[in-house]
């Protein structure tokens, strides 16, 4: 792929992913990032990192930079390089594990921002308290997967394949 | 084929473990949470304004959350979310948004995790409401 095409594409899965984000945030723990970023991984490896820093810095500057957006910084990045790792695999069944356990660990992993400013008590205070939220998001995530990653895969990996021409 | 076999019983077996764990997350969430507590109870809300001013509420009410308290009192106003109201509004004074204002919930100066819709009250609680600016 050129470098007008990569820049286009990195451009272009940002811009998806920040859309995606604003218009499912009304939906209780029902999102379709986790998903994109599996795929969008699976298909533009090299494009992901600059995408999900395009994505990140939007979402500062959309709902501001707080404690919060810090999370954003690894937990993103956490879910690309499990992507990453298992690219070869396509199995809708697998990637439904691998987003619902992203789902339900969510908050876990969210909670370590809060470690530097009120130790592990308040980390796990913090992360125990939304966990009927985190079980609400892994269960989405699994059904997200399972229902669209074939359709999405196929469509990724077919416009990857055209890019490449 | 035979590759793809054993993958299929590793994806199942991490699935069962997924399953596992999130079972024994809700049950360390289900053991732990602050259980609400009936009849009548006494408690103190404070409303800390943005120049740092502040009115003291003495709420007496048989309400078992937070929520219900406040709205006893018409003290609050929100928009509601996911996660339950979120307080947009306390004692007439509005949090602008735009300016990144929110208002900002302590029980005896301690950061309540839940929202006002699942923190419990119990007698002689002290709330903190501070409207707060930066998220």
């Amino acid at each position: 792929m050129n470098k007008v095409k990569s820049i286009t594409v990195t451009a272009l899965m940002a811009a998806i992913l920040f859309a995606v984000q604003i218009i499912l945030s009304g939906l209780p723990n029902i999102e379709l990032v986790s998903l994109l970023v599996i795929l969008f991984t699976i298909a533009f490896p090299k494009n992901i990192w600059g995408a999900l820093a395009v994505f990140c810095v939007l979402e500062g500057v959309f709902y501001g930079f707080g404690t919060w957006w810090l999370m954003y910084l690894y937990v993103w990045p956490i879910l690309a390089l499990t992507a990453y790792f298992f690219r070869k695999n396509n199995s809708p069944f697998f990637w439904c594990v691998v987003n619902g356990a992203f789902g339900l660990m969510f908050g876990l992993l969210c909670a370590f921002s809060y470690l530097p400013i009120g130790g592990i008590p308040m980390m796990l205070s913090w992360w125990v308290s939304g966990i009927p939220f985190d079980i609400v998001h892994g269960i989405s995530n699994s059904v997200t997967a399972l229902v669209l990653f074939k359709p999405l895969y196929s469509a990724l990996e077919y416009i990857a394949r055209e890019l490449k021409k | 084929m035979a590759e793809k076999k054993m993958n299929g019983k590793k994806t199942l077996i991490a699935a069962v473990i997924v399953v596992i764990v999130a079972v024994l997350m809700f049950a360390g969430w289900y053991f732990t949470r602050q259980k609400p507590v009936e009849g009548q109870k006494d408690i103190t809300v404070t409303v800390v304004y943005k120049d740092e001013s502040s009115d003291k509420f003495e709420i007496t009410t048989q309400a078992e959350f937070l929520r219900q308290a406040l709205e006893e009192k018409d003290l609050v106003k929100g928009d509601e979310s996911e996660y339950g109201l979120f307080i947009t509004e306390v004692n007439g004074v509005k949090a602008d948004a735009d300016n990144q204002e929110w208002w900002c919930i302590t029980k005896s100066g301690e950061t309540v995790n839940t929202g006002v819709d699942t923190t419990p009250i119990a007698d002689g609680d002290s709330f903190e409401i501070t409207l707060t600016v930066g998220y």
